[in-house]
């Protein structure tokens, strides 16, 4: 999804590690070092294009002559504007501590993009009217709408934003996202799903259109939801605050408020699927979403069989062991098309 | 580089990387730099195959090796296949002069173009770093400011130069024509 992304993170690399390894130092390189290069370049093919392209960079500055036309007017003089100018840039710059830790997840990082998922860290900055963001099978994608608000589509979501000057509004068409919403009290925030509205100021939510029908769970702060056009226009609202939970069912009947556990309710923001007396065939649908390779059930009572756990939503592998674990004769075969889940005698 | 016999250039690249990088710099003018993501494939399959411990002696040296060797026969393969290529023919011409290519008046216009979008800052500390020689500790207080700065500018500058230069107009110009 993000190869440009990517690609600029590489040549951001690269070029720290050519001015670590060639400029400041040089000589008195250490073996640790030396060791963390190595595991970078090996980490990826982009990597290595990214340094070996850096170091003609290099080159071409070595070979150059004419910079005595090279204009650096004003970049000598210490005034205020070149200080202003020192502490803006500083700011979008990561800490150290930031830098540190992203290498330690570096590891995890190539491994995940080795997923067939290509998730996380897309923040598409959006001029949004009335425009369609979507997600499709077994992509996970964050988009920063032009407010600020953070939008968490999970695979297979469509959803339209219009954003009116009075208001912000997405229609959720179907599938499931988190929002983030920025705070502006001139501005609600209204989110729809089929019949059913979510109004917020500033707050953390998760809608899901689904089978089930629409499902709204607060994480923080306090949405209104209404159940339909006409109770919008009367102003029967429901009012959700952080740990509570609404469906509203496909006929319209609004089930209880109720006051969940959000980690576990909204666990799906954290690419974790949850499940607690679904059948293996539902299961089943869930984890196809989030994976390209996807699962099938060739037996209907197989199919029927009730599952509770929580699982990472991009590792059908536990799923698998976890089935086989509670006592079924299962047999799985491997196709090109994916894997097939059964009761034959292996 | 012609006038080291192979022993000397082979201890001469172990034990320091430019030789190698020089090495890769020249093969490189035989490869497209559309097809530069693929030599760069083949570069990190090799770094894989090889033990780690090894290449931990001498990671450029061993990178910028295995560059010129795939950039090497990158160039042979591609040209058995299309003999008629341009820039074929110019790196036969080429290939005994590859240091004078870049002295071209274009290729030197072309980099200071490059270096012109850059911010005055960046520009001053390349130009005190590249020209008058200086560090980028001495740079940091002839600019008056910290060296984290400088650090970060010039990183930053490499960045936006990688992106900046024309690889196909500096590596035509590298083969001396227009």
């Amino acid at each position: 999804m993000d190869t440009n992304d990517r690609r600029a993170r590489a040549t951001h690399e690269a070029t720290q590690w050519w001015n670590r390894l060639s400029i400041q130092k040089p000589t008195e390189v250490s073996q640790s070092e030396r060791e963390l290069f190595t595991e970078w370049l090996r980490e990826s093919p982009l990597h290595v294009a990214e340094f070996l392209r850096v170091a003609h960079v290099h080159d071409s500055l070595e070979r150059f002559k004419l910079w005595n036309e090279v204009e650096v007017g004003g970049a000598e003089a210490p005034d205020n504007i070149v200080h202003l100018c020192d502490v803006d840039e500083r700011a979008p710059e990561e800490s150290n501590v930031d830098r540190e830790a992203r290498s330690r997840v570096r590891t995890w990082a190539i491994a995940a993009s080795s997923c067939l998922i290509a998730i996380l860290g897309a923040w598409f900055a959006l001029s949004l009217r009335g425009d369609v963001l979507e997600s499709k099978l077994a992509e996970r994608r964050q988009v920063m709408l032009e407010d600020g608000t953070v939008v968490q589509l999970e695979p297979e979501t469509r959803l339209r934003v219009k954003f009116e000057d009075k208001l912000r509004r997405v229609e959720l068409e179907h599938g499931r996202a988190l929002f983030r919403v920025a705070k502006n009290p001139q501005r609600p925030f209204l989110v729809s799903a089929d019949q059913t509205s979510v109004r917020a100021v500033g707050t953390a939510f998760g809608v899901e259109s689904g089978a089930r029908g629409v499902v709204v769970t607060v994480a923080e702060g306090k949405v209104a939801v209404t159940d339909s056009p006409k109770a919008q226009a009367d102003g029967a609202e429901i009012y959700l605050t952080a740990g509570q939970q609404v469906t509203v069912q496909d006929s319209g009947a609004v089930a209880p408020v109720r006051v969940v556990d959000t980690t576990r309710a909204l666990a799906w923001a954290q690419g974790q699927l949850v499940f607690e007396n679904d059948t293996l065939a539902d299961v089943i649908q869930e984890f196809n979403r989030y994976n390209r390779v996807q699962l099938s059930i060739d037996d209907a009572q197989l199919a029927a069989r009730k599952v509770s756990g929580v699982f990472e939503a991009t590792d059908s592998e536990t799923l698998l062991a976890f089935i086989r674990e509670s006592g079924a004769e299962i047999s799985i075969t491997r196709t090109d098309a994916g894997i097939v889940i059964g009761t034959h005698a292996r | 580089m012609s006038n080291l016999d192979p022993q000397n250039r082979l201890v001469e690249w172990f034990r320091r990387w430019r030789t190698p990088l020089r090495r890769f710099l020249a093969s490189r003018n035989a490869v497209r730099p559309a097809d530069f993501d693929d030599v760069a494939q083949e570069v990190f399959l090799r770094l894989l195959r090889y033990d780690a411990a090894q290449i931990v002696e001498h990671p450029q040296a061993y990178l910028f090796k295995m560059a010129s060797n795939v950039a090497a026969e990158w160039s042979i393969r591609s040209s058995n296949r299309l003999l008629h290529e341009p820039h074929w023919l110019a790196s036969l011409a080429a290939e005994d002069s590859p240091e004078q290519a870049l002295d071209s008046e274009a290729a030197q216009r072309e980099i200071l173009r490059a270096l012109n979008t850059l911010s005055p800052r960046e520009r001053a500390i390349l130009k005190l770093y590249f020209e008058e020689g200086l560090s980028q500790a001495e740079i940091a207080i002839r600019l008056n400011v910290s060296f984290r700065i400088v650090r970060r500018d010039f990183e930053k500058s490499y960045g936006k130069l990688r992106r900046e230069l024309n690889d196909e107009l500096i590596r035509a110009l590298q083969y001396g024509h227009e």
